[in-house]
Parts: C-alpha cells; sequence; structure tokens
C-alpha cells in the first residue's frame, strides 16, 4: 500500500504548490471563489484530454492529435443536433463513438501497421482538421442547444459539474492503470517492447486500445467544448495537444515510454493552468505567455531528469554551509 | 633485437564494472610487424580489452604505452588519433555514402571551402590499391558485400595512418574464400610493419594466421604470447583451465518424456531439427555461432512459426503461432540478451517476476497486489534474490539478480519447459553458480530445461544430454559425460566443415 502515492507525484505536487503560493502572494484575486471555479473550468477540458495523452505517452507514443479531433468532433455534434434534429443524450453518445473511432485509426495505422506514431498523428492533426473545415462550408454552428450550457457551466451542491468529471475520469483512469492487469501491461509495454511481447503480453493490442482511450478522451472533451461555447467550430482545440501532452511531461511521464502516473497530469494541467491564471490577473500579453509556458516545460523536465545531481549540489552547498571549519581545511 | 620492443604495450590493465572485474591485472605486449591473437571463451574480458584500447572505457588501473610512453585514450576520437583503428562486428560506415567518403569521413579534403572530390577519389583508390583491394572507389557502401564493407573499413585504418588494426570477431558472416583473401590482406599489412590485434572464436582460423596469442580467462591472462603455443590442442586446454567443481551438477533426469520436436522447419535457419527433453533432464544444444541454435529456441518459443515438422509437450500436439501461444502452452524463454529483451527498467524487481503471469493474481479483473507480492516474494526467498529485489527498480540490482529475476518469470507463469539462452553471460563467477543451482532446482522439480550456451565447460557439466546443432538440425546426440571439451569444439567445426 506504500505505492498507493508513488514518489513520482511529489515532484510535480511540490512544483505546484510552490507556484500556487507564488501567485497566491503575488495576486489579490487569485484565492476569490469565482477565480478559483473559473481555474476549475479551464483546467477541465485539457486535463480529461491528459489522459490520454498520459496513456499513449506511457505506450510509448505520442499522440498529436486531440485537438484536431475535438475541432472535428464539435462539428459533427453541433450538426447532428441543429441540422439533423439529433436528440442531445444520442448525440453526445454519438460523439464519443467517433472519439473511439478516431483512436481506432490512429491505433490502426500505429498499432498494427506500425508507422510511427508521431506520423500517423501528425497526420491526423493535419487530416482531423481539414475534415471539420469541410463540414458546414467552414463555418461555425452556433446555438446548438438550450440544454448544452448547463453541461458544462450548471452545478451540484455549489460545485461546478466539470469537477465532477475530471475526478470522475481521473479516479477511473487510476484505478485502471492501478488496479488492472491492463494497466500493468500499458506500462511493461512501454518500459520493454521487445522484452513485453517475449514475455506474453499483447503489444499491438494494448498501443491499439490506448489509441482508443485517448480518441474517447478527446470525445468528452469535445462535448465539454461545444457545451461551453454552445457551439461547434472547426477553430476549436488548436494546440490542446501541446498542453495535454505538456501536462502528461510536467506530471513526470517520460516520452521514452513506461513512465507516468495518471494523477500527476492533473497536477501538471493544474500547474500550467494556474500560471497562466495568474499571467491573466496581471494582465501579461498572451505571446508572452507561451514563453512562460515553455520555460516550465523545460525547467520541470530538466528537474526530473537532473533530481539526483540537482541533489547532491544542494548537500554539498548545505554541507559547504554548517560546516566552515572543515571546508577550509579542504581548502588549504 | 630491435623487432621485438613493443609499440603498445598494457601493464596491469584492471577494468572493473558492478559485481564483475571484467580485466584483472591484465599485461599484453603489441610489437610492429605481428599479428596477435586474443583468445579467450565468451565473457573472458576480451571485449572490454578492446574497449579499453579503442578508448570506450577508462581503465580503473594500470597504464597504456605506445613507443614506452604512457598514453590516455579519454574516447574514441584520442585512440583513433594514437593510432589505433578498430573493426568491430557492426562496421562504422555510412551506409549510404561511397567509399571513398566512408575512407576520409570526418577529414574530407578540401580546396579552399569546396570538398576536393578528385583528390579524395585519387586519395581512396591509392589506399584501396596499396592493400590490393579491388572495390570501386565511388560504389555506395552499403550495396557491397559484407566482405567487401569489411574491406573498406581496413582501408578507412590504413589511410588514418593507424599503426594497430583491431579486428574483433572479423570472420563470422564472411565466407571461405572471403576469409582466406582477408587472411591474405592481413598478412600483407604485417609485413607492412604494422600490429594486428585479431579476436576470433574459431580456433582453427587463429592458429593459420597469428604469430603469438594471449589467452585470457575471467578477465586473467592465463597465457601470454611467450607462453601460448599456436597450437589448437594446447590454446584450448589453457582456454579451459581446470574444469573443477564450480559446476554443481545434480542429475534429475527421470525417463518421462516431456518435450517431443520432430523434424521441425521453420524460415529461419532451422532446418529439420529433431530431439526430446524429459523431465527433468537438461538438454544441451552445441555448436557455433549461426548454426541455428538460437533459432531453434524461437521456434520453440513461437517468434518462429513452423513450416514443416511438430513440437509436442507432454503428448500433446502445439500450435504455436507466437510466444503467448507457448507461454499458455508452458514453454518459458530467458532471452539470450537480458538488458534488451529481458527486463523491463521502469519495473521493480518483483514487478519484473509477475509481468508474465498476471492472470494468477488477477481476481475478477481487478489485481491483487497483496498475492503477488506473496507469490513472488517467495520466489524471491527460495531462489536467493536479494530482497531488496522486492521494492528497487531492477537496473538498481545486480547482473547476476537479474538474471535470476527473469528465470523466476517464468517459475511465477508456472511454466514446464525452459529454455534457456547464455543464461550465464556477463554474470561474475559466483552468480553464474547460483543460476546452476536454480538449474537444478528448476530439474529437481520435474520441469526439462535446453540450455544454449557457447561456454563449452558449462554446457558440457550441466547438460545430461547435448545436441549438436549445425545448418538448423541436430547432427548429433551424445550423452554429456561422454564427450569432452575439445571432442565439442572438434564436432562443431567439423560439422560446420562437412556442411560447407
Amino acid at each position: 500500500m506504500k505505492r498507493l502515492v508513488s514518489n513520482q507525484i511529489v515532484g510535480p505536487l511540490a512544483a505546484l504548490l510552490l507556484v500556487a503560493v507564488f501567485v497566491a502572494l503575488t495576486t489579490n484575486r487569485f484565492l476569490d471563489v469565482g477565480n478559483l471555479s473559473n481555474l476549475i473550468l479551464q483546467v477541465s477540458i485539457v486535463a480529461i484530454v491528459a489522459i490520454g495523452s498520459t496513456i499513449v505517452i506511457i505506450t510509448g507514443g505520442i499522440d498529436l492529435s486531440p485537438g484536431s479531433a475535438i475541432a472535428l468532433m464539435t462539428m459533427v455534434f453541433a450538426m447532428a443536433i441543429k441540422f439533423g434534429g439529433v436528440p442531445l443524450p444520442l448525440a453526445i453518445l454519438l460523439v464519443l463513438l467517433i472519439g473511439v473511432l478516431l483512436g481506432a485509426v490512429n491505433g490502426v495505422l500505429t498499432a498494427y501497421l506500425r508507422i510511427p506514431s508521431f506520423i500517423t498523428t501528425l497526420a491526423a492533426l493535419s487530416a482531423f482538421r481539414g475534415t471539420a473545415f469541410m463540414l458546414n462550408n467552414g463555418s461555425p454552428v452556433f446555438s446548438v442547444h438550450p440544454m448544452l450550457e448547463p453541461i458544462f457551466y450548471g452545478s451540484l451542491l455549489g460545485v461546478p459539474l466539470p469537477l465532477f468529471y475530471v475526478v470522475s475520469l481521473y479516479a477511473f483512469a487510476f484505478f485502471v492503470m492501478r488496479y488492472t492487469a491492463f494497466g500493468r501491461t500499458i506500462y511493461a509495454v512501454g518500459g520493454n517492447p521487445q522484452a513485453a511481447a517475449l514475455s506474453g503480453l499483447n503489444v499491438a493490442r494494448t498501443r491499439f486500445l490506448a489509441f482508443v482511450i485517448a480518441g474517447a478522451m478527446a470525445g468528452v472533451g469535445a462535448v465539454l467544448m461545444a457545451a461551453r461555447l454552445n457551439s461547434g467550430s472547426p477553430n476549436y482545440g488548436v494546440g490542446m495537444e501541446l498542453s495535454a501532452i505538456a501536462a502528461a511531461v510536467i506530471g513526470g511521464a517520460s516520452l521514452a515510454g513506461g513512465r507516468g502516473e495518471i494523477v500527476s497530469t492533473v497536477i501538471g494541467a493544474l500547474t500550467i493552468v494556474i500560471v497562466q491564471n495568474a499571467l491573466n490577473l496581471n494582465a501579461v500579453p498572451a505571446s508572452a505567455q507561451n514563453v512562460i509556458i515553455g520555460a516550465i516545460i523545460v525547467t520541470a523536465v530538466g528537474v526530473d531528469m537532473w533530481r539526483a545531481e540537482i541533489g547532491r549540489a544542494l548537500a554539498f552547498i548545505v554541507g559547504a554551509l554548517t560546516s566552515p571549519g572543515q571546508k577550509g581545511k579542504v581548502d588549504q | 633485437m630491435e623487432e621485438s620492443v613493443p609499440v603498445w604495450e598494457l601493464r596491469n590493465v584492471t577494468k572493473r564494472f558492478p559485481g564483475v572485474v571484467a580485466n584483472d591485472s591484465v599485461s599484453l605486449s603489441l610489437v610492429a610487424g605481428r599479428i596477435h591473437g586474443l583468445l579467450g571463451e565468451n565473457g573472458c574480458g576480451k571485449s572490454t580489452l578492446v574497449k579499453v584500447l579503442c578508448g570506450v572505457h577508462q581503465p580503473d588501473s594500470g597504464e597504456i604505452l605506445c613507443a614506452g610512453r604512457p598514453v590516455v585514450l579519454s574516447d574514441p576520437i584520442a585512440a583513433r588519433r594514437a593510432g589505433i583503428a578498430t573493426v568491430f562486428q557492426e562496421f562504422s560506415l555510412v551506409q549510404t555514402l561511397s567509399v571513398a567518403e566512408n575512407i576520409y569521413l570526418g577529414r574530407l579534403p578540401r580546396n579552399r571551402w569546396r570538398i576536393d572530390w578528385p583528390a579524395m577519389r585519387e586519395g581512396a583508390r591509392r589506399v584501396l590499391g596499396r592493400i590490393h583491394v579491388a572495390i570501386d572507389p565511388d560504389a555506395i557502401v552499403g550495396e557491397l558485400s559484407t566482405a567487401g564493407q569489411q574491406l573498406v573499413e581496413i582501408a578507412k585504418a590504413i589511410a588514418a595512418n593507424a599503426s594497430m588494426i583491431i579486428l574483433d570477431e572479423p570472420t563470422t558472416a564472411l565466407g571461405p574464400d572471403e576469409i582466406a583473401e582477408l587472411h591474405r590482406l592481413l598478412l600483407r599489412l604485417r609485413d607492412d610493419g604494422r600490429i594486428i590485434l585479431y579476436i576470433s572464436h574459431r580456433l582453427d582460423e587463429v592458429v593459420e594466421l597469428v604469430d603469438e596469442a594471449t589467452i585470457l580467462k575471467d578477465g586473467r591472462v592465463v597465457s601470454n604470447a611467450a607462453e601460448t603455443p599456436v597450437e589448437i590442442r594446447a590454446i584450448v586446454r589453457k582456454m579451459v583451465g581446470r574444469v573443477d567443481e564450480h559446476f554443481p551438477k545434480a542429475a534429475n533426469a527421470t525417463g518421462d518424456a516431456l518435450l517431443d520436436v520432430r523434424s521441425i522447419h521453420t524460415s529461419n535457419r532451422v532446418a529439420g531439427a529433431s530431439f526430446t527433453v524429459g523431465r527433468g533432464e537438461v538438454f544441451g544444444l552445441g555448436g557455433v555461432l549461426g548454426s541455428g541454435r538460437t533459432e531453434i529456441a524461437r521456434a520453440l518459443f513461437g517468434v518462429d512459426v513452423l513450416r514443416q515438422g511438430e513440437i509436442r509437450l507432454r503428448g500433446k500436439s502445439l500450435k504455436l503461432l507466437s510466444s503467448r501461444d507457448a507461454i499458455a502452452a508452458g514453454i518459458a524463454l530467458v532471452p539470450e540478451n537480458r538488458k534488451s529483451d529481458g527486463l523491463f527498467f521502469n519495473f521493480s524487481g518483483l514487478e519484473n517476476i509477475s509481468i508474465a503471469g498476471l492472470g494468477r493474481f488477477t481476481h475478477r479483473a481487478m489485481l491483487d497486489h497483496a498475492r503477488e507480492r506473496r507469490l513472488a516474494q517467495g520466489l524471491i526467498r527460495s531462489l536467493r534474490i536479494t530482497p531488496t529485489a522486492g521494492t528497487a527498480l531492477v537496473g538498481e540490482l545486480s547482473g547476476g539478480n537479474q538474471q535470476k529475476i527473469v528465470i523466476a518469470r517464468w517459475l511465477f507463469a508456472q511454466a514446464e519447459l525452459f529454455v534457456l539462452d547464455e543464461p550465464t553471460q556477463g554474470i561474475d563467477v559466483g552468480a553464474k553458480i547460483a543460476v546452476y543451482q536454480l538449474i537444478n532446482e528448476l530439474t529437481a522439480a520435474g520441469k526439462g530445461v535446453i540450455l544454449i550456451s557457447s561456454d563449452y565447460d558449462e554446457l558440457l557439466a550441466m547438460s545430461d544430454r547435448i545436441g549438436i546443432v549445425s545448418r538448423g538440425r541436430i547432427v548429433a546426440i551424445r550423452d554429456a559425460r561422454s564427450l569432452d571439451k575439445a571432442d565439442l569444439v572438434k564436432a562443431s567445426a567439423d560439422q560446420e566443415e562437412l556442411a560447407a
């Protein structure tokens, strides 16, 4: 049970707390209830998409397509409801199904036809958004359904609904990764695919399913995105894949595969969103925000990679400061 | 007496790796105009010594002298600059460039800022001519045969003015004519005053070619150039050393049939292999590299699919389309390369043990971590694996513990037939003995073991019967006690010759 909270989570969590305290001290509106619940709304879609990105990354792959997949799915969703008269619950189901399907396309190309995932999902990034623009002559669809916005903006017992979505999906993903044979297999395939195959694990199916999960998460993201703006648009989700990957990476997932904690990813996503929020509160322009996010990604991964060396350096400095007499002798 | 002054000298070079002393105070004198053989079995420290000489490894102690002066070969570039060129089994050639470009790679001749193509071609032609190699300087390296590429590699060394050329197993991929041509070239280079350090497990070739030889065993020099007679029997005796009690073989073979392999063929080298393995028996597969030993293991494990023949386990005919089928049938493979094919470095030792038997602790689609821990800890204790394996990442454990973990994995998965491919490669003597004891425990429990090993002492001592593999077939099956090492070396070599 000692592994319930693994030590992989400690670094990202410390970073998140550090960022949060810093932001709370430097901006007076950060801790407002309004701002905090706004934060949850902001982080929810990226955080959910990042579940899929993290699982794909743990298998040793990468998924560049969810942003475009979301654009395509918001369009299908909006058009199905508005022009097709499909009832809302059925439309939601339809979008989730399309998400699975889009993920399966990535999965077949990557896992069974063995085209590198960077290439297949780069192609999907282009093709999905292209398809989105082919729908409705590339025009967004507005005012989709009166009951759509409450899905995103509604609340239960004073808690915004997206918090429930995020918590339940993360709890489920955590359970799968930690407590099922499938989760263990995902880590094994990412850690050493040859050894996994020679241990009797189905490497291709595992990789395929990772993309299917990522597609399903993009589907959930698309429903929330459409609900948030009560519309569908081929321009939604631009750069979403990068934010999701950044969340996973800041959370400690290794792009080499085999390493990563699902819970750390939500911490990574929160870190990004809090920084963005603080910069917004201080009226820092969007362009500078992107530069700062870039710096955070490099710092997070760098600290993780050089953890042992940094620890040794800190120990050395602390040692040097606490025993000046001895240090003096060494110098002579 | 000028000629006996060594150009390159190693004095008491020691190199340690975690758990192994790979080179233990090795001294070596290399004299200009001589071909020096470096001999020894797998794991004797040859490759480490070569890597020290070509700047990949730094010795922990001892020194390297060139013309009497100590030198530091801090990296491969420094070694090249010092005049040491190494031709590895995997060539350091750029497949898509021409022969001339490869020969001058890294120091292409220029006039001002342009590459001087005519000068480069002319230079390459001259170098190739000097060593009597008829290869077009404009040919693309990737389109040449293996032998041709090797000659280009040597030409590259000559063009860089190397005083010593190290060849590591240069003939494994060559045919007899190509070997003869290579040897003629090496003799010319020797007469040219260069040092050749020649490493090969093919003793027949070695005695034909070398002027002197050093024999390594367990990291130490057991016979230096002055002491080594260049003659096969004598060399084998020195390589073998005493075959003493460090093979704790227990005879557990029963008459009960476990595995029956009937004339199997695959599209990967296996051509009509037949043999049986009984419960409690260790069946050794002997034969040189490339004879098909490993490929037979692959067929048994479902990696290579049968085109013909039949595999029966416990009397039941198996249809193996993947390693999953083999594992389900109760066959385990401990692969030759534990690092690339065996271990999950993102997992603890414990998770490495349980990974092939997830079903044993899955209950209603959920992993029962307590049960996993209990089963795996039982194996960690009974196989005397270090207790830290329970939590430590497998990369932090010694090679011996890692190997035991890979074997434990299959005990966890309740396998019946264990195929062990080079199970003691790269682990130290103590850990080897532990693996041998583990083999005894497997056979005592009625499991069948197929042992593949290039270490003939080990193969002879630990097997009950030995099948000699050549060209994908078992050409002879003998009682291990009736064979000695020289027989085995000779039998494998003869069979290769007969087949060739």
